[in-house]
């Protein structure tokens, strides 16, 4: 528990969404401490996608409140808006679909800078591409390329250097290896890990995937149906869940174990 | 392979996007050929119409439907002549520069007009989408040369109004294919992470969704540049498009309609004319669809298998 | 099972090519009866494809070479007709996608008993009362008064037990699931992977099973085939290839498994990319991103042999590989 002393990056208070007669968040709460990793796991369904996007201000919230750094980011004007999103960044699940088919790699990188001024000075913009790209692992020479010519590793790795080209603050990580190929899923969570360790940010990682949320967070909501059913330290959950739901999800996911888990149901 | 290797070497944009376009074309003997035609017809239009403007204007009733393939009174009048004994050929060259501007104008008004509206429409959605489109299904519904007719009739048929006229007449057509393809695009990943980024709906529009759009409303253009020019050539054959000295093939059918049964050269070479630009505006713009994006597609061939298998 | 018996299905190689791309570069395997075996491998991998081969669905241009004998009897090459006599009470498939498989237009009651009135020339009562009962069997609740329903009316992971009724209803000796519990969610995807062992152990019918999960082809298989770059690299039981594995890829997937560590720096990621379908692979496949690779490995192009006692690896080094 030594997070709880810290500062908090991002508090989520009483957040709802409904879409229509589905609630798709319900009284949702938790925070996020500087630095920290905290994981969202659940199903399709669950709400953990509508939560990133509410957080992020593409949804709109029915009721509740987002405190970024203290600022509730649900009643901010659109210019203020406009300046808190440079602090606040988003790599999605699906690098086929997030990159815009039609610009280079150097553009796709170098976006957030036209988008906000005087972050980066458009003569610095290439040797600064270059140098995200090196962190990445990317060659130089793919700031020419379109996406169509990388694999799905390459674009999620030039999807990450156009989140870090901002320097964020917060991250939220919506699936960002589930639509990757297995031996590639490794090279990029090491990737973002590292980065976090370089840089620092703090982190929402949304996931269904068990295995991976218990090497990178550090804690641990567990969603179903729109509602927060445990949350809790990664490590007490693991071991003790005290859901029926987590009990499910844990006892559901395969085990490179042997087949013990599914035989026992 | 060595072409996606070119795409990549080569950094000069522009030049090598046409070049690769041109490459592509080659492979294609029909749209190439058709683009050989339009060009063809281009030309003439710009250098010959200037200069032979007089001259087909000039009438000379002793060459009173002088019929065609014959040099006896020089080239000027192989096609023969019409009847007030005014050259063919010289009046197909002026009307054909008549007949691209206005087909020209019309596509290249209506088409970024509608384009604009379209995306606009498509992007927000809500009270202005639905009233935009409501006004668009009403100039659908009216018959677009009555619409033209009528206006026309009341206004003076000139240049101008025949080009504005038009144009808003086809401006439906663009704007419900830009409107449709805004809909499905901002509903796409890459829209939505610029949206996370902090980028304006106005810039969204104008660097995300814009380069998708404009190649299919160019693929339309092409179709759009034969119909404007039958819908022209409808209204001057009804009377109220151009009027003397301006003329454009559609008046050229028309008058020669008259004398049809005299003179079959004084319509059937200002059809002809009307028939292979629609064909070859046709053919190209076939191509183009199948052929939307040269430079993506050849940059996409390493990677398309894997990436197929990876959806699959 | 009796050891010596004659395999089910026995592929020497298998080749599918699509223009210049080399789908499937030469694939070796055999399933017993009974047998359940996983192919694993990444997209790319043509493990798919294989699955599609042995059932005579590539369609050209697609060009299928090698043998692929079922219970003795090559069926490349053969008609149509001779094949559609062999899917079904033969070899049925499920595919990852259930809402693409199932037609939208006719109720899931009324698609499997067109299978045993079109098949087996039941009259529809007698149908009827076999789709419920088949529906039962997959664990679909209140079947009767579901027969009706149209596919959209169920949830994904009910589609693919519809799916599954389908292919289990006319019996077949060998079932081919590709991926079929990759479109769904992990606690779907358990009762998924229950019953299609469930349904093995009653009617002894083997199972080739097409997945990229090492986790899941473990839940299901006592076989595994490890496919790389369109060839198998690695094959043998599953418990000894995870305990053991003799290729330096399997060794690596191994390695890189999110499962395997207890946190993430341990984590040993596989570097590049596979290589594309369309180049020309020289020497081994997966000698560029392979640690322990040699020039020998880049010049010779390794063959799959007999490393330890029912285990084969494409590998120079395989002894080596097993026994760090």
């Amino acid at each position: 528990m030594s997070d709880r002393g810290r500062t908090k990056v991002l508090e989520v208070d009483r957040l709802t969404k409904h879409f229509g007669q589905a609630k798709a968040l319900d009284d949702i709460s938790f925070d996020i401490a500087e630095g920290e990793i905290l994981a969202v796991v659940g199903e399709s369904g669950s709400g953990k996608s509508t939560l990133a996007r509410t957080i992020l201000g593409l949804l709109d919230a029915t009721a509740g409140e987002v405190r970024y750094r203290g600022t509730n980011l649900l009643t901010l004007d659109r210019r203020r808006m406009r300046q808190t999103r440079q602090h606040i960044q988003m790599i999605f699940q699906d690098p086929y679909a997030s990159l815009h088919p039609r610009r280079r790699v150097h553009e796709l990188v170098s976006e957030p800078w036209r988008v906000h001024r005087g972050v980066v000075e458009r003569p610095q913009w290439r040797s600064r591409v270059a140098e995200l790209l090196d962190q990445v692992g990317l060659p130089q020479s793919y700031a020419d390329y379109y996406p169509a010519r990388l694999s799905g590793g390459e674009r999620q790795r030039v999807a990450i250097a156009r989140a870090l080209a901002l320097a964020p603050d917060f991250l939220i990580l919506d699936e960002p290896v589930s639509a990757l190929d297995v031996s590639i899923q490794a090279q990029v969570i090491k990737l973002l890990m590292t980065l976090q360790l370089q840089f620092g940010f703090t982190a929402m990682f949304i996931s269904h995937d068990l295995a991976l949320v218990r090497l990178i967070a550090s804690r641990v909501i567990v969603m179903y149906r729109g509602q927060i059913v445990e949350s809790g330290d990664t490590r007490a959950i693991f071991e003790a869940p005290a859901h029926d739901y987590t009990r499910l999800l844990l006892s559901s996911s395969p085990s490179l174990e042997g087949p013990s888990a599914v035989e026992s149901r | 392979m060595a072409i996606s290797d070119l795409a990549v070497t080569r950094p000069a944009r522009s030049s090598g996007r046409i070049g690769e376009t041109l490459a592509q074309l080659s492979r294609s003997p029909l749209a190439f050929i058709s683009a050989i035609v339009l060009v063809a017809l281009v030309l003439v239009a710009v250098i010959g119409a200037p200069l032979l403007r007089d001259f087909a204007n000039t009438q000379n009733l002793r060459l009173r439907f002088f019929p065609p393939f014959s040099l006896e009174h020089g080239w000027g009048y192989v096609l023969g002549a019409d009847a007030l004994g005014r050259s063919i050929l010289a009046q197909l060259i002026v009307g054909a520069r008549t007949s691209f501007l206005v087909a020209g104008a019309t596509v290249a008004v209506a088409s970024i007009t509608g384009m604009t509206i379209g995306m606009v429409s498509g992007y927000f959605g809500g009270i202005v989408d639905a009233v935009l489109m409501r006004i668009s299904d009403i100039i659908v519904t009216v018959p677009s040369l009555l619409l033209a007719l009528a206006v026309l009739f009341v206004l003076e048929p000139s240049v101008v109004n025949l080009v504005l006229v038009l144009a808003i007449a086809r401006l439906p057509v663009y704007l419900r294919v830009s409107r449709a393809q805004t809909l499905e695009l901002r509903e796409r990943v890459f829209v939505e992470s610029s949206r996370a980024l902090g980028t304006s709906d106005a810039a969204i529009i104008w660097r995300d969704i814009r380069p998708l759009v404009v190649p299919t409303v160019m693929t339309v253009a092409m179709l759009e540049l034969a119909s404007v020019m039958l819908a022209a050539a409808g209204l001057s054959f009804l009377g109220v498009g151009l009027q003397r000295p301006d003329v454009d093939w559609g008046t050229l059918v028309s008058e020669g309609r008259e004398y049809l049964t005299r003179a079959w050269w004084a319509t059937v070479f200002p059809g002809t004319a009307i028939l292979i630009t629609a064909l070859s505006a046709n053919l190209l713009s076939n191509w183009m669809r199948a052929n939307a994006d040269p430079l993506q597609a050849a940059a996409m061939e390493p990677t398309s298998s894997r990436e197929e298998a990876a959806r699959s | 099972m009796t050891a010596p018996s004659q395999p089910l299905l026995e592929i020497a190689g298998l080749k599918v090519q699509f223009g210049q791309t080399k789908a499937v570069r030469g694939i070796d395997l055999s399933v017993m009866p009974g047998e359940a075996v996983a192919v694993l491998g990444e997209s790319g991998s043509g493990k798919s494809v294989t699955g599609k081969a042995i059932m005579g669905l590539i369609n050209r241009p697609g060009r299928v070479e090698g043998t692929v004998a079922f219970e003795g009897r090559n069926l490349v090459g053969r008609s149509e007709r001779d094949l559609a006599a062999i899917r079904g009470p033969g070899i049925a498939m499920v595919f990852q996608d259930s809402l693409d498989a199932l037609n939208p237009v006719y109720s899931v009651g009324n698609q499997i008993m067109e299978i045993l009135t079109v098949r087996l020339g039941w009259d529809r009562g007698r149908a009827r009362e076999e789709a419920i009962r088949l529906m039962e069997q997959v664990g679909i609740k209140e079947a009767e008064t579901r027969l009706g329903d149209y596919p959209h009316q169920f949830s994904g992971g009910m589609r693919q037990r519809i799916c599954i009724a389908m292919a289990i209803a006319l019996k077949p000796r060998l079932l081919i699931a590709d991926e079929p519990t990759t479109a769904l969610d992990v606690t779907v995807q358990a009762g998924i992977l229950r019953l299609i062992n469930a349904l093995r152990q009653e009617s002894g019918m083997a199972l080739l099973f097409v997945t990229h999960d090492l986790a899941v082809a473990r839940q299901v298989a006592t076989s595994l085939v490890v496919m790389y770059a369109g060839r198998v690299v690695e094959r043998g039981k599953i418990d000894e290839i995870f305990a053991r594995p003799s290729h330096p890829y399997t060794r690596a997937l191994l390695a890189s498994n999110p499962g395997a560590v207890a946190h993430w720096s341990q984590l040993q990621p596989i570097a590049g990319n596979p290589p594309d379908k369309a180049t020309k692979v020289t020497g081994c496949a997966f000698a560029p991103r392979c640690p322990r690779a040699e020039p020998r490995c880049r010049a010779e192009a390794p063959e799959l042999r007999d490393v330890m006692p029912g285990r084969q690896s494409r590998c120079h080094f395989a002894e080596e590989v097993a026994h760090v």
